[in-house]
């Protein structure tokens, strides 16, 4: 039978052992008393690095959602040392964003995950605590399912009761010209304990029916992003600006984007526009650039 | 129970339930150019079974399971006239209670997993109208108890144990409904004739019953992890429905 | 379900432009101070008829609820009455209490009749533009509804329909059952429709009044069940169904 703790995790072999590379890194933040700003200042205590998942601390640069330019925020930059993952690998990546603090997430480049050497299915495992008062903004760049590949990406992110969150995802069905991988993508946000977005993609040769029109079509690009706002102010009737993408409220402190695209460019175009329009602190009209902002 | 037959009726799109007048995203989908021809409304319903379909029909078995053995006993019809002890109405209480809770628990993670207001809105509609109907069809004390406003496979899921269905054939007409609805439809909404909107829903035979099997093993797991096979054009078909005026299907 | 305190559920039927959504607007303005009404609407594919009569102002809006038939609007009041009742329900409980709930049928043939699970009574609408030899037809609505409304009478001239005519044509085909012809530019027939609503519900309140299917067929020949030569009948409630 499947690990119990990865139930029904995509493809895996059943022993759920890893047969290439196993790597656990970790990010942990707390508050550090008043910032210049004259407010909480949160700092980076607890940095975990396992080759090739390097965090590193890094500062601001364009657009931050939410946090847009704040000097006392803690700012954390993902950067992978090597391909991957490959077929085989298990990577583990744990945040934990104590009381109050808040924690900028970034990626350096996006996730090419390739099939390796044996065919084997690879994991991508991130474990997510947000305390009581603390703010994760996450922006992720895409994770791309090269040809071959057999890839789960799973995202838990347990959010205490008055937690914020920005959560971008980004699911890439090939390289340019490539007929797509297998990706399995997973993204669980829970409040409190209870459910609150939910999602799950099983794209590529092993997700029956995704290539479909009451799936995704034939959009090579798929994406979300999730907010939660415990102050509210959030929009409470869904927006759509064109029929491949809509802003859909969940409740009165959480909404989500979906939006599909034709490549990543399109994607990141469509999900730029939602936030845009949901406007300030979310989102900003920028000129579009491809380095990652 | 005599559940082959009780099988053959849930599934029946005649059962007067509401149905009808929804077409599953498909009038939409046809409105965007998404489906054109037969084979688009093929792929429209592989693509609704093995995501929206599967998810529902996995719900459904488990809200199967969620019903307590001692309250179905207890809420019989034939036992309701002796209820004798207090320990024993105690206990009754107890398990609708319980039964209660985790129905409710399982409409949360629904939720969760049903991005679109409309398609919740929707879901809790039909929802209350195949439990309103089934109150009349075939009055039974664990119906009465059920929590309000319930997301359909839910309901499926309670009606299915109170009529004596296996947990697996719930699910089955779960997915039967998933493809039945839109294709039926697509008749009134296509330049197809009925003929190949039955011959498409023969041609996934063995794609229906292959996701009845996964829904059946995955609500019988842990709630918290049944997928949530996330279909956003379907998503996005319910919302710009809502915002057409002139239209034949409720969605 | 009935305890005797739910409102008075009145049907009204009839084909497609006869006036249906105009007569509930008559009922409405004239009883609108008596009663507490509430609207349900059946639409083919809009909600035009609930925009119809919230734009009329002849209620509050909140009290007009669209229900949407899925193309089907005769399945939504006989063979699957749950939306419909369902709306009705939620209607009675929201503005609880309320004394009349009129459920307007999508326009559809002649053959459309409410079933009696959804309503207490019903009325069918036809009009003389539609032809002054259709009330001849017959057919349950027409036969058997337990109001006939003949409207738009003030347009016989022009349409070249002998309105006399065809109020007795509709009196006999409905063997006594009452027929009314009612112009909303004549002020004396909208009352007169009034006033039998008002003699229905009296009825309802006292416990006299006793729901008629008019059935989903015509009184209909059996050519060769009788030795006389075929005889005239309908079929009960409740009597199996048998093919002709």
């Amino acid at each position: 039978m499947f690990d119990s703790s990865l139930p029904e995790t995509w493809a895996l072999n059943p022993t759920g052992s890893a047969s290439g590379m196993t790597c656990r890194a970790s990010v942990a933040t707390s508050t550090d008393g008043t910032g210049s700003s004259g407010r909480t200042r949160s700092r980076i205590d607890g940095l975990r690095r396992q080759a090739p998942l390097v965090p590193r601390p890094t500062g601001a640069s364009g657009f931050e959602p939410f946090v847009d330019g704040d000097p006392d925020i803690a700012r954390v930059a993902l950067t992978t040392a090597a391909a991957g993952p490959l077929g085989g690998d298990h990577y583990i990546f744990d945040v934990h964003v104590g009381a109050g603090s808040t924690l900028l997430l970034r990626e350096v480049s996006a996730t090419l995950v390739l099939p390796g050497a044996h065919g084997d299915p690879s994991l991508m495992h991130c474990r997510v605590t947000v305390e009581s008062g603390g703010t994760l903004i996450w922006v992720p760049e895409p994770v791309i399912a090269a040809q071959g590949c057999h890839h789960t990406h799973r995202v838990d992110i347990d959010l205490a009761e008055d937690a914020r969150l920005f959560y971008r995802e980004e699911l890439l069905l090939g390289r340019h010209g490539e007929e797509p991988g297998s990706l399995s993508s997973r993204l669980n946000v829970r409040r409190g304990g209870r459910a609150l977005s939910i999602q799950r993609f099983d794209l590529g040769p092993a997700g029956k029916g995704f290539d479909t029109p009451s799936v995704v079509g034939g959009a090579l690009g798929v994406g979300s992003v999730v907010i939660v706002e415990p102050d509210g102010g959030l929009p409470d009737a869904t927006a759509i600006a064109d029929p491949k993408s809509a802003l859909l409220p969940i409740d009165d402190t959480c909404v989500q984007v979906n939006s599909l695209g034709d490549d990543g460019l399109a994607l990141r175009k469509r999900l730029d526009a939602a936030l845009a329009a949901l406007g300030e602190p979310w989102g900003r009209e920028t000129g579009w650039s491809a380095v990652p902002r | 129970m005599r559940s082959r037959s009780a099988l053959l009726v849930l599934a029946d799109g005649r059962l007067p339930t509401g149905g009808y007048a929804h077409s599953a995203g498909l009038e939409q989908a046809i409105r965007q150019g998404w489906v054109t021809e037969i084979g688009g409304l093929r792929d429209f319903l592989r693509g609704r079974l093995h995501t929206t379909g599967l998810m529902n029909a996995a719900f459904a078995v488990a809200a199967w399971n969620a019903v307590d053995e001692f309250m179905l006993a207890e809420a019989a019809p034939a036992r309701s006239s002796n209820a004798e002890s207090t320990s024993e109405s105690t206990s009754g209480t107890a398990s609708t209670t319980s039964t209660a809770e985790a129905l409710l628990t399982l409409n949360a993670e629904l939720i969760a997993r049903t991005p679109s207001p409309a398609l919740r809105r929707i879901g809790a509609w039909l929802g209350t109208l195949m439990l309103r109907s089934m109150r009349s069809i075939h009055p039974h004390p664990l119906l009465e108890t059920l929590p309000k406003d319930l997301q359909q496979p839910l309901v499926y899921g309670a009606v299915g144990r109170v009529l004596g269905l296996s947990d697996a054939d719930t699910a089955a007409t779960i997915l039967h409904e998933a493809v039945t609805g839109p294709a039926t439809a697509a008749v009134k909404l296509m330049h197809i004739d009925p003929f190949q909107a039955h011959g498409a829903i023969i041609d996934l035979a063995a794609d229906l019953d292959e996701a009845a099997e996964r829904a059946t093993d995955f609500g019988r797991g842990d709630p918290a992890e049944i997928p949530a096979l996330s279909a956003p054009l379907s998503d996005f078909a319910a919302e710009l429905h809502e915002g057409d005026n002139v239209r034949l299907f409720a969605s | 379900m009935s305890n005797g305190k739910r409102a008075l559920r009145l049907g009204i039927a009839g084909p497609v432009g006869t006036g249906k959504s105009s007569s509930i607007a008559n009922i409405c303005t004239a009883l609108a101070d008596e009663f507490r009404i509430g609207v349900i609407t059946n639409d083919i594919y809009t909600d035009e008829d609930a925009r119809f009569l919230k734009a009329a102002g002849v209620l509050p809006e909140e009290r007009i609820r669209a229900v949407e038939t899925g193309a089907c609007p005769h399945t939504a009041i006989r063979d699957d009455v749950s939306m419909n009742l369902l709306a009705v329900e939620g209607l009675e409980e929201d503005f609880d209490p309320l004394d009349i709930v009129l459920v307007e049928s999508g326009g559809d043939n002649l053959t459309a009749t409410f079933s009696p699970a959804l309503v207490d009574a019903q009325l069918f609408v036809l009009d003389v533009a539609g032809g002054g030899d259709v009330a001849r037809k017959g057919g349950p609505g027409i036969g058997r509804a337990d109001l006939l409304v003949i409207n738009k009478i003030d347009l016989g001239e022009h349409v070249d329909v002998d309105v006399e005519q065809m109020l007795a044509d509709a009196r006999e085909a409905r063997e006594g059952h009452p027929v009314l012809g009612v112009s909303r530019k004549i002020p004396e027939t909208v009352e007169a429709l009034a006033d039998w609503v008002r003699e229905v519900h009296a009825r309802f309140v006292k416990g006299d009044h006793t729901p008629v299917d008019p059935g989903p067929m015509a009184p209909h020949f059996h050519a060769d069940e009788d030795a006389e030569g075929g005889y005239m009948h309908t079929h009960g409630e409740g009597e199996a169904a048998h093919s002709h």
